[in-house]
């Protein structure tokens, strides 16, 4: 195929700004993905993870891994690597930037640092979820609550990444669900409070085999109460996506990162993950 | 002041370089509109390095500018940006792949260069890799994120000689990557040099335009 070193500046100007506008366009329309009910004979796992906790599981292409915000806590922080080759691991910048949002949710894809899709945000009934600021830490609970005492989401992240052979160079930027931070017209990060309601679910379809670790520690901008609520997590039987998923379909560069991630999967040089 | 060391950076390419503590490592965008990715790891072994999450939280805001320090994964203060005539530096949009471009523009991008490549090269040369990679820092990249989340890379506001003095609070690996992006306007679609300079005191006497 042709290379693409070549061309006038102007040229890659215009490129560029149709993929903007075109992505403009499509902003509006967020679809409205509600969580199908779970019959007994799809789940997997389950787990309820109390305040403070965290919980590491597999999720297999065709699951799904559900986050269950049972008592509006104030944030479920999240890490994912490809289960297959440990050294792919979630990418919060590609996944905003080839997005066009820092604004996350139901309908958007989260991307892995190879271009792939390590799972898509199939169902949200929040909307608000973070990248930027990720999740708390022994420094952020420190000046939050004036403790160096509580668990954190970033230690939390370290005992699950050093339990399946990962260490600190293995734990990246993560993404906190169930977390409003909107960012004013100087750039200033503000915690909208109310943005999660008891009950509220995020389910995260797996697109290739992952390994993913929730941690329940709040967000750190969250005020309120030091220790998070318990907070349910399932994996379960979800069918793979269609042509027409909605994740699939929402943007070309989503298509493309799907189309990316089957090609790794088929790849007759590799063990088959299903 | 004493510089220790001044040489230009080529368009594309990387470098790196040990800077010692109170040093200052001042990178200058030489002919303006050219974004720089940064990595920094603590000496000795690098486990310890920058954190854009740790960084932003520290901040309260999006944008690097004058004062604002550089955190690790530890929480620690790894760089102060001691001066600053350009303002408003990205953190949150990473650096570009051969990957994330076939994402974003085509499948027809995937063998132009990108700042992943350089990075893991250069890295190499420090016994780091790809497992190092981690959100980065863009200097002379605009990056506005507004009220609604969208996120986009828009035209540079940096000016010919323009530079950021980054004085280092610990001793650090500072990598960059001279980047070669030329399907976004982060480099108004032409890379061009830079150059970086460390001195050993405050750079008063070379206060620039």
């Amino acid at each position: 195929m042709p290379l693409l070193e070549d061309l006038p500046p102007e040229e890659y100007r215009r490129r560029y700004d149709a993929l903007l506008s075109a992505a403009r366009a499509r902003s509006e329309k967020r679809p409205t993905l509600p969580p199908p009910p779970l019959a007994d004979s799809m789940i997997v796992q389950r787990e309820t993870i109390p305040g403070g906790w965290y919980w590491s599981t597999f999720v297999a292409r065709g699951m799904a891994l559900r986050l269950v915000n049972t008592a509006a806590t104030p944030g479920m922080s999240v890490l994912l690597w490809n289960a297959d080759e440990s050294v792919e691991r979630l990418n919060v910048a590609d996944t905003m930037k080839l997005q066009w949002t820092a604004r996350i949710a139901g309908g958007h894809v989260l991307l892995s640092d190879m271009g792939r899709v390590l799972a898509s945000v199939t169902a949200d009934t929040c909307g608000w979820h973070d990248l930027l600021l990720g999740g708390s830490t022994a420094a952020s609970t420190a000046a939050r609550h004036g403790r160096s005492d509580l668990r954190n989401s970033r230690d939390n992240f370290l005992r699950a990444a050093g339990k399946h052979g990962l260490g600190v160079r293995d734990v990246p930027p993560c993404i906190t669900f169930f977390a409003g931070v909107e960012t004013d017209a100087a750039g200033r990060f503000h915690w909208r409070a109310g943005t999660t309601r008891p009950g509220d679910i995020v389910d995260l379809r797996a697109e290739m085999n992952l390994l993913a670790v929730v941690s329940n520690s709040p967000h750190p901008l969250a005020p309120g109460d030091a220790v998070a609520r318990p907070v349910e997590v399932i994996v379960w039987q979800a069918p793979l996506a269609a042509a027409d998923d909605p994740c699939r379909t929402c943007s070309p560069e989503a298509a493309r990162a799907f189309a990316n991630t089957e090609r790794y999967l088929t790849d007759p040089a590799r063990r088959p993950s299903a | 002041m004493s510089i220790r060391l001044d040489e230009t950076v080529p368009a594309r390419t990387a470098w790196s370089h040990v800077l010692r503590k109170g040093e200052v490592l001042r990178i200058i965008d030489s002919e303006g509109q050219q974004a720089v990715d940064a990595l920094f790891y603590a000496m000795p072994d690098g486990a310890e390095r920058y954190s854009m999450q740790d960084t932003l939280l520290a901040m309260g805001g999006a944008y690097l500018g004058l004062g604002s320090v550089l955190m690790s994964n530890q929480g620690r203060p790894m760089l102060t940006i001691v001066a600053d005539t350009c303002g408003n530096h990205d953190t949150a949009a990473g650096c570009c792949s051969c990957e994330s471009n076939t994402v974003r523009f085509g499948q027809e991008t995937r063998f132009m260069h990108a700042c992943r490549e350089n990075f893991i090269s250069e890295l190499s040369r420090h016994g780091l890799g790809k497992r190092d990679i981690v959100s980065n820092v863009n200097f002379f990249m605009n990056v506005p994120i507004a009220s609604d989340g969208e996120l986009v890379v828009t035209d540079g506001i940096s000016r010919a000689g323009n530079y950021v003095d980054l004085r280092a609070e610990m001793d650090v690996l500072c990598v960059l990557s001279n980047c070669p992006q030329l399907n976004n306007p982060c480099n108004g679609f032409r890379p061009t040099p830079i150059s970086v300079r460390i001195t050993t005191a405050p750079d008063t006497a070379l206060a620039g335009p």
